[in-house]
């Protein structure tokens, strides 16, 4: 029986360089690590900090660009690293394995997921004859918890939906009771209900199965959920490893330490006052968007209604699909909504038209989510940031003067108006698109999924940034997100979205503590990790951690 | 700023001109391409002769490296005695007004009506599309020698044709660009500030299809010279005693078997233009890609 003194796995002491000219020399450094059967190693880290190139190296398909300079990888008492390609490809798929992150693009779009399946054992279990291989298929499918199997056996990728593609992909990894599962960021791609469901799957196969897993996730919540063991990868190095809760509640290294205070809580960190008799400054009612695709009608949006006062922030949580973005688009007339009417500041937003639509625009403007393909990469940071300004007919020098204000309130200098997006960080381009935002002094924000690309760090500040320009602009803010936790950090007010309809309201206390309706209930016990109450930083504590390592 | 990654420290377009001089291919291209242009620029004061001089007493004469030949016709003389390398040297001002002339005309109707078609779909996508569907299923040359054979044959006509047919590729590589560009979030953001649709093609889309646009143009420079020749050595294109390259392979057609020369000098000339072309656009879209990723 082997135990933690007899690892299925062994890294030791890896290291891989990157080209010469990327930031840092290695992507991995001096990595080892060692993997039990029946275990669930989680590596956790920031994007970047190599975590997918180590993984990579188990399987000994590094990519081109990088060079494998020092370490070993033992499995089954061989060095992986040495094998020939005949030898690899009888381990690739039958003793280790691998799920990716999007299920869609793991399976091939024009053949049959039954065959795809088939495949595998074709491949890897010869003792298996031809004709037993679709019913050990539809088995594996069966314990899979795939609701028809034998539908499914004959259909196309396209025909089911991601979370099944997902199962299917899982399938085909442990078709051969592969010793060694690895999982890179399995459920990112994926919704939160589906995701508590895959994570699930995965921690009852390994009972079943035995098997070693290595699951790479940059989410402490799924760590939280299903890791025995975790390790802490930064900038290429495994600055931490130990038990779940060891790293979880009482982590060493001021690194971890940080990036556990990151996580946001569980926790409503507002309460709206609830009798405010001021006007309201964003008035929705009614709003309906429907999709006509021709043969049959979409209802994107149904029957919205809401309304925001100065300085509130409305939170909007949904699934893909539920019609979340579909609002945003809506409310600032990128899409016309069908029925019903937006007011904001008493101005039927909706009636405008011409000039007096461009001048209204002013009051309401938007963050979007991708970092990247928000901002344009050929004009230069004050272009974007000035151009709404002097399309109101702001004189250039005092648009420039104001574009340099809101750089240095965003936490970027005034250096930055003369550079390009591509000089600047995902998290540091975010800020650009809220400066840009408020350029115009808006009285309502909309903010689209706007801090779910960012690293866990990178997002705490980035909402703490909105939090305290909220305080000083006292804009409405209406913020979209998939995550219950990032809504919790900035909302007044909570509205859970399914199928285009608004299905829960009310403040952001009431939605977490007594929610009514039954698709909240199920999104607040599929959040990742809702049993785990991170440890929080002195803010002074968390602040010298991070001095320390910015000199180091 | 607090735990922000390092900004990175080279500019792109440092990235870039390392990566020119690192592209062989590139570097290759742009010098013959830099040579044939200075030649066309200075034509009158390299070429040695008068590229119109008829000198019936000196004709055929082989050039330099055959016996025969003297250092007074490095190129030899054609068949009414003119000096050849002159007239090849003259001869590359009209391959790249034709080349330059076309592409600059097609690129301008494909360029509008692609992006026309990416930004707006719908309707107008229909349309160009349709557009775009019948001129891909008109044989170029033929309509071309149709065409020059009923209006005549001029340096004008040959590039008014040539634009007009080989928008093509330009209409549909610029769709598909403005198509991707089209839904970017800072697209988005443009309307949502407010932006008139001329603005947002103007400092939004184009900007961000350019490289694209100049990849297509020098491969299309390269289609029209070939097709000048080949217009020219059928007889409908430039007209004698204009000295094209094509006219002239066309002109020593006759006398290929004693006199090859008349024949290869120009072809090889035609050979290096329109590889080197081709190589720099090649080059130019390896050299730019790396930015669009970003």
């Amino acid at each position: 029986m082997p135990s933690a003194d007899h690892p299925i796995l062994e890294i030791i002491d890896l290291t891989i360089t990157l080209p010469i000219r990327a930031d840092r020399t290695y992507a991995v450094e001096n990595v080892s690590l060692k993997i039990n059967r029946g275990e669930i190693m989680c590596v956790v880290g920031e994007s970047g900090s190599g975590k997918s190139v180590m993984t990579s190296a188990v399987l000994n398909d590094i990519a081109s660009t990088l060079t494998l300079q020092s370490g070993q990888i033992l499995f089954d008492g061989k060095d992986v690293l040495k094998l020939s390609q005949k030898e690899l490809n009888k381990l690739r798929g039958a003793r280790i394995s691998m799920i990716y992150q999007e299920p869609m693009a793991a399976l091939n779009p024009s053949i049959k997921i039954g065959k795809q399946v088939e495949e595998v054992f074709s491949l890897h279990r010869p003792e298996i004859s031809a004709s037993q291989r679709r019913v050990e298929t539809i088995k594996l499918l069966e314990q899979m918890k795939l609701p028809t199997p034998e539908r499914i056996y004959a259909s196309y990728p396209h025909q089911v939906s991601g979370g099944q593609c997902q199962r299917i992909v899982i399938a085909m990894a442990l078709a051969c009771k592969p010793d060694i599962l690895i999982a890179d960021e399995p459920t990112t791609a994926l919704d939160v209900t589906t995701q508590a469901e895959i994570l699930r799957l995965i921690q009852d196969l390994k009972e079943v199965y035995d098997n070693g897993t290595i699951f790479i996730t940059h989410d402490f919540g799924i760590v939280a959920d299903i890791a025995d063991r975790v390790a802490v990868m930064c900038k290429g190095k495994i600055i931490e490893q130990g038990s779940k809760e060891e790293i979880l509640m009482s982590p060493k290294e001021p690194y971890t330490k940080l990036l556990v205070d990151a996580m946001p809580l569980l926790k409503t960190t507002r309460t709206p006052v609830l009798d405010r008799d001021d006007a309201p400054v964003l008035e929705v009612n009614s709003l309906h968007k429907i999709y006509d695709t021709g043969s049959k009608e979409v209802h994107a949006l149904k029957d919205a209604n809401f309304l925001l006062r100065k300085g509130e922030t409305l939170g909007v949580v949904g699934e893909s699909g539920s019609g979340k973005s579909t609002l945003a688009k809506t409310l600032i007339r990128l899409a016309e909504p069908t029925s019903g009417s937006i007011m904001i500041n008493h101005q039927d937003f909706l009636a405008l038209s011409g000039e007096d639509l461009v001048k209204a625009r002013k009051n309401i403007q938007m963050i979007f989510q991708d970092p990247f393909g928000s901002l344009n990469p050929s004009q230069t940071v004050g272009y974007m940031v000035t151009r709404g300004l002097l399309l109101q007919g702001v004189p250039a020098a005092e648009a420039h003067q104001r574009a340099v204000e809101l750089l240095t309130q965003v936490g970027l200098g005034e250096q930055s108006l003369h550079r390009k997006p591509i000089n600047f960080s995902g998290g540091q381009r975010q800020r650009i698109g809220i400066a840009r935002a408020l350029s115009m002094g808006p009285d309502v924000l909309v903010a689209d999924e706007s801090v779910s690309a960012l690293d866990l760090s990178v997002q705490k500040q980035v909402l703490k940034l909105m939090n305290d320009l909220q305080k000083s602009y006292e804009m409405a803010i209406i913020f979209i997100t998939h995550d219950l936790r990032v809504a919790a950090q900035i909302s007044d007010y909570i509205t859970v979205m399914e199928k285009g309809i608004m299905v829960e309201f009310g403040s952001a206390e009431q939605v977490f503590n007594n929610p009514k309706h039954d698709y909240t209930k199920k999104l607040l016990n599929a959040a990742p990790g809702r049993n785990w109450n991170p440890p929080r930083l002195d803010p002074k504590e968390a602040a010298r951690i991070v001095r320390e390592l910015e000199e180091f | 700023m607090t735990n922000l990654p390092q900004t990175t420290s080279t500019l792109p377009v440092s990235g870039l001109k390392s990566r020119v001089l690192r592209h062989k291919g590139m570097m290759i291209g742009s010098t013959i391409v830099v040579f044939v242009v200075l030649l066309a620029l200075l034509a009158p004061l390299i070429a040695p002769h008068d590229p119109y001089q008829q000198d019936l007493l000196n004709r055929l004469k082989p050039p330099v490296w055959d016996p025969r030949g003297s250092w007074e016709h490095i190129f030899g003389t054609d068949h009414l005695g003119r000096d050849y390398l002159s007239r090849l040297i003259y001869g590359s001002r009209i391959s790249l007004l034709i080349g330059i002339g076309a592409a600059l005309i097609s690129g301008v109707i494909g360029t509008f009506l692609g992006v026309m078609a990416g930004y707006f779909g719908g309707r107008v996508d229909m349309v160009v599309t349709f557009l775009i569907t019948v001129r891909l299923s008109m044989p170029v040359v033929l309509v071309a020698l149709a065409v020059v054979a009923i209006v005549g044959g001029s340096l004008q006509v040959v590039i008014g044709v040539l634009g007009l047919l080989l928008w093509d590729r330009f209409a549909v590589v610029m769709r598909s660009s403005t198509l991707q560009i089209r839904s970017m979030d800072y697209v988005t953001a443009a309307r949502a500030v407010g932006c008139s649709t001329t603005r947002i093609l103007m400092t939004e889309v184009m900007p961000n299809v350019v490289n694209n646009l100049i990849v297509i143009a020098t491969l299309e420079i390269a289609h029209a010279i070939i097709l000048e020749a080949a217009l020219s050595f059928l007889g409908l294109g430039v007209q004698p005693p204009l000295p094209s390259w094509g006219l002239m392979v066309s002109e020593g057609k006759d006398m290929m078997l004693f006199e090859p020369w008349l024949i290869t000098i120009p072809g090889v000339a035609l050979f290096a233009l329109v590889l080197s072309v081709n190589l720099l656009g090649d080059g130019m879209r390896d050299v730019t890609a790396p930015e669009n990723r970003n």
